[in-house]
């Protein structure tokens, strides 16, 4: 480990971005030790799942457990509220992650908006899964019944949860605001007798279109008993399939409006993280001189990123014009639009 | 003392053929051009705007052979091959893009052959992640497969076409074909009739998008939707 940052000191850990062999990750140093099911984050770490981070390396160092991870340039679900329907096409990427999740026996545990990353890359938008091997039933306002029993987490718990992160994308807030451990318990047993379309009515920030295609889906989702949920996620996925299919004109518009927003919240919002404060993860009493020596590496790299730069810039304008102009001209004749019928044809293919 | 003029001597006679080369390629001469881009390669093999401009030449070359169509296969061979070894003297990425197109003709070429053209497609693809039309031909090649995986993938190709290019009128053509096929018949008239806002003149998707609606009415009548 080279250079660190803190990102965030929580009660639960604390949040680096360190620098491995120039890549970022994100070093999680818990408080505790033990503080997750070490069996899962192995499974995890085995994993090469788009929509779930990538473990690097997990265990305890100075009697604290931690797990670094590759950093994620995107934003947390936490910061966001999503218009429906580029929420239910988020649920879709979640609800597939967690199918392929399921064969290899692996639930989250700990659905929430804090636990998911949204990336936007190469014109798509990824929701990604991070902080599994939860021990305990994970943040209350989002847990199902059965978690506060103790019961471990599996498909059932995780489809409850993602009713709820549901309401929250769509919202702004949670559904449950209860106090302390008891009250959110007791809050979810109750959760059938919320009439939730009626909360979105009566906020009046949802068409009625988009609160009857919401409708099923609590009804799936958000329930105390797990049998009354429905089957599974593969029914959850054809009922959010529905909901997008009465609120959008065909996946070319769902992708349209998931693009939209990408580009005006997520795009930006990704551009401004920046660490809050500096400081090394693994105290050694050397921190000026190694602060001092990261910005000399910085200068250094930058003089010569600007020398190449101008280099670049003779070396383009010495005499390789005509070739590359031509270069260009070719490109752009290529690439026209004008007569695409060509690519139409499907006779090539017969 | 007469190493270093020597060496000078040779290096002004190689940008002198280049510079030849380069006047006969603007002039359409290509012929011309191939040959004082190949007596430079002679003395610098790896002298990077002569084989840029020879890669150049046997394009242009292969592009008449297609306008005039007669076979391209080993005219478009013969361009990738260039562009191929430039790719190992030139770092920089602004060969890439048309290295994509040469490689996307050359698939083509490839299928009329009656040859798979997946690998060629896939490396254009990789070499410029902007070429719609490698795109598109990859997406109606695995759609005509029939297998499921594949006709999905199909799919989201066309549709990650259109959000990035909603200009490539093919696309909304050849995805509302596969929901047509599919008996999807509402999503194809969708596609269809998004294409011809972009592209009212347009007569595949004229003529299909007035087939579905006259299907989705017929439909409608009959009370099965």
């Amino acid at each position: 480990m080279s250079e660190s940052e803190l990102l965030h000191s929580g009660g639960e850990a604390d949040i680096y971005v360190v620098s491995e062999k120039g890549r970022p990750c994100i070093l999680k140093w818990y408080k505790a030790k033990n503080a997750f099911d070490t069996e899962a984050i192995r499974k995890i770490a085995a994993l090469e799942e788009v929509g779930v981070y990538r473990v690097r390396e997990f265990g305890e160092r100075e009697g604290r457990s931690f797990v670094e991870y590759d950093y994620l340039p995107g934003v947390s679900c936490s910061e966001l509220k999503l218009p429906v329907v580029v929420a239910l096409y988020v649920m879709r990427k979640l609800v597939k992650t967690l199918e392929a999740l399921k064969a290899h026996q692996l639930f989250h545990g700990d659905l929430n908006p804090g636990n998911i990353i949204l990336t936007f890359a190469d014109g798509a938008l990824q929701p990604v899964l991070i902080d599994f091997g939860i021990v305990g039933p994970g943040a209350l306002a989002y847990a199902a019944p059965e978690r506060f029993q103790g019961k471990p987490a599996d498909e059932k718990s995780d489809m409850y949860s993602l009713g709820m992160l549901l309401f929250r994308m769509v919202f702004g807030s949670e559904l449950v605001a209860a106090n302390g451990y008891d009250g959110y318990a007791s809050a979810s047993l109750d959760i059938d007798r919320r009439d939730i379309s009626e909360a979105l009515y009566a906020s009046g920030k949802f068409t009625v279109q988009e609160i009857s295609a919401l409708a099923p889906l609590w009804k799936a989702m958000v329930r105390a008993d797990a049998d009354a949920r429905a089957e599974d996620l593969d029914e959850v996925d054809e009922l959010l399939e529905i909901a997008l299919s009465e609120l959008a004109v065909g996946d070319v518009s769902v992708q349209k409006a998931v693009r939209e927003y990408a580009e005006s919240e997520i795009v930006e919002k990704t551009r401004q993280k920046v660490p809050v404060e500096s400081k090394n993860a693994i105290p050694s009493g050397t921190e000026q001189k190694q602060k001092k020596f990261s910005y000399l590496k910085v200068s250094v790299l930058l003089g010569i990123v600007l020398i190449l730069i101008v280099l670049g810039l003779v070396l383009l304008n010495s005499g390789k014009k005509g070739v590359d102009d031509a270069g260009a001209y070719i490109l752009e004749k290529s690439r026209s639009l004008e007569s695409p019928d060509a690519f139409v044809d499907t006779n090539l293919l017969k | 003392m007469f190493l270093v003029l020597l060496l000078l001597g040779l290096s002004a006679c190689v940008e002198d053929d280049v510079k030849r080369g380069n006047e006969a390629f603007f002039i359409g001469d290509y012929d011309r051009a191939i040959a004082n881009f190949s007596k430079a390669l002679d003395q610098e093999p790896a002298h990077r705007d002569a084989r840029y401009g020879l890669a150049l030449s046997y394009f242009s070359v292969a592009e008449e052979g297609e306008r005039l169509h007669v076979p391209t296969f080993d005219l478009w061979k013969r361009a990738a091959d260039e562009f191929r070894i430039l790719s190992k003297i030139d770092s920089g990425r602004q060969v890439d893009a048309n290295h994509s197109t040469c490689l996307f003709y050359l698939a083509r070429a490839t299928m009329v052959k009656g040859e798979n053209a997946m690998p060629l497609l896939d490396r254009s693809i990789k070499l410029d992640s902007a070429n719609y039309f490698s795109m598109n031909l990859k997406a109606l090649i695995l759609a005509k497969s029939g297998i499921p995986e594949d006709v999905e993938m199909a799919k989201q190709i066309f549709i990650h076409i259109l959000t990035s290019e909603p200009m490539f009128v093919s696309a909304y053509v050849n995805l509302g074909n596969l929901y047509w096929d599919e008996g999807d018949i509402e999503s194809a008239w969708d596609t269809w009739s998004m294409g011809l806002i972009k592209s009212p003149d347009n007569s595949a998707l004229i003529r299909w998008t007035k087939i579905a609606e006259d299907s989705l009415k017929s439909r409608v009548l009959s009370g099965e939707l």
